[in-house]
C-alpha cells in the first residue's frame, strides 16, 4: 500500500472506532435508530477491517503492487 | 506557576457547561489544565534548545564525531552530567502532562484526551533529540508507531520517493492513538466551533444544541476526509474505474515468503519443486 492509502485506511478505522465508542457509551443522546446505527458502525468497521484481511491476498489493489 | 485553589478556578464561562452529564465531562477540557499545558508547552522549546546546546557543548556527540576514523566500535559515547540533567529536566516538563493536578476536583479526567495525545508526541521528540547524544546507533523511537504508520517495505518501482507499506500488529497502536486523537478533535470542534456558533445563532435548548454540535462535527469531518479520500483514490492507478489494475501485478512478487502468504498452495508447490519434498 502507498503511505497515504495506509494512513487513510487506519484513520478511517480509528474514526469509526471512536464513533462506535461515542455511541455505545451513550455520549450522544441515543436516537430511535440507535440499534441500526450501532450495526452500521460495526459493519463499517468490518468493511475497513476486511482490507487488513485481504492485504496479503490475491487482489493487487490491496497488495504491494500499489 | 502558582497553584490556584479549586474554588478560585475560573469556570470556562460557557453557558452549556453546567448542563453536561457527568460521563460527558470525561472528554471535556477546562480552562485551568489547558492553560497549564499551554504554559508548559510554550516553555518546552526553550528547555529543548538549552539542553541540546548544553549537550552538544559538553558531550562528544555522534552527530559531530566521525566514528569511522576511531579505532574499535564505540557503541556508547561519554554522557556528561549536564546533558543527563537536561534529559531529566525535559522529562520533568513531560511530567506536567501526566501529573494529576486535578485529582481533588469533581471530574478527574479534565483535558485528558489532549494530555494523552501530547505525551507520546513529547516523548517521541525527546527520543529523537536525546538518543543520538547517548548512543551512536540510536534505536528507532518506540513512540513512532503511535504517531506514524509502521512497516515500510521495498517499493516495487525501486523509487525511494514512492514507499510502500504492509500490515502489522503495530497498526493497532496507531489505531488506538488516533481513536484518542479523534475524540479530542470531536470535543474541540463541538466546544470551540459548533457551540459558539449555536450560541450566536440563539440556540438554547440542550437537545438542539447537542444535535447542532453532532451535525456540525459531521459536516466538518466529512468535508475534510471526503476530500482527502478523493485525493488518495485519484492517485491510485485504478482511478477512474480503471479496473484492469485490480489484476495487473497480482503475482509480481520479489519475496518468496510473500508467495506463502498470498497463496499457501502455490507456496507449498514451489517448495516441493525446489526442495523435492
Amino acid at each position: 500500500m502507498t503511505s497515504e492509502l495506509k494512513r487513510y485506511y487506519l484513520m478511517q478505522a480509528s474514526y469509526w472506532c471512536q464513533q462506535l465508542i461515542v455511541l455505545v457509551f451513550r455520549l450522544e443522546k441515543p436516537r430511535k435508530d440507535f440499534k441500526e446505527l450501532v450495526a452500521h458502525h460495526i459493519v463499517t468497521l468490518w468493511l475497513i477491517g476486511s482490507v487488513a484481511a485481504f492485504t496479503n491476498a490475491c487482489l493487487s489493489l490491496l497488495t504491494l503492487a500499489f | 506557576m502558582a497553584r490556584v485553589k479549586h474554588h478560585q478556578r475560573k469556570r470556562s464561562a460557557r453557558f452549556f457547561d453546567p448542563r453536561l452529564k457527568a460521563r460527558e465531562r470525561i472528554y471535556s477540557f477546562r480552562l485551568l489544565p489547558t492553560r497549564q499545558m499551554y504554559a508548559a508547552s510554550s516553555s518546552l522549546p526553550t528547555v529543548f534548545f538549552i539542553s541540546v546546546v548544553i549537550g552538544h557543548s559538553t558531550v562528544p556527540s555522534p552527530m559531530v564525531t566521525d566514528h569511522r576514523s576511531s579505532t574499535g566500535p564505540p557503541s556508547r559515547v561519554a554522557f556528561g552530567t549536564t546533558s543527563r540533567l537536561a534529559v531529566g529536566l525535559s522529562f520533568q516538563v513531560c511530567n506536567i502532562f501526566i501529573h494529576p493536578y486535578n485529582t481533588n476536583c469533581n471530574n478527574d479526567f479534565k483535558g485528558s484526551s489532549l494530555r494523552i495525545l501530547l505525551v507520546p508526541v513529547f516523548l517521541h521528540v525527546n527520543w529523537i533529540i536525546f538518543t543520538p547524544l547517548i548512543l551512536s546507533h540510536p534505536p528507532p523511537s518506540p513512540f513512532a508507531p503511535l504517531l506514524f504508520i509502521s512497516y515500510p517495505t521495498p517499493s516495487p518501482t525501486d523509487d525511494s520517493t514512492d514507499p510502500r507499506y504492509r500490515k502489522g500488529w503495530l497498526d493497532l497502536a496507531f489505531l488506538a492513538y488516533y481513536v484518542i486523537f479523534f475524540s479530542f478533535v470531536r470535543q474541540f470542534i463541538l466546544y470551540k466551533i459548533c457551540y459558539p456558533i449555536a450560541q450566536y445563532a440563539g440556540i438554547r435548548k440542550k437537545g438542539k444544541l447537542a444535535r447542532f454540535g453532532e451535525q456540525g462535527y459531521a459536516i466538518i469531518y466529512f468535508s475534510f476526509f471526503g476530500a482527502w479520500g478523493l485525493r488518495t483514490m485519484s492517485r491510485l492507478p485504478t482511478w477512474w474505474f480503471n479496473c484492469q489494475h485490480f489484476w495487473i501485478g497480482t503475482y509480481v512478487v520479489n519475496h518468496d515468503s510473500d508467495i506463502d502468504l498470498r497463496h499457501p498452495a502455490l507456496g507449498r508447490q514451489l517448495q516441493i519443486i525446489r526442495t523435492g519434498r
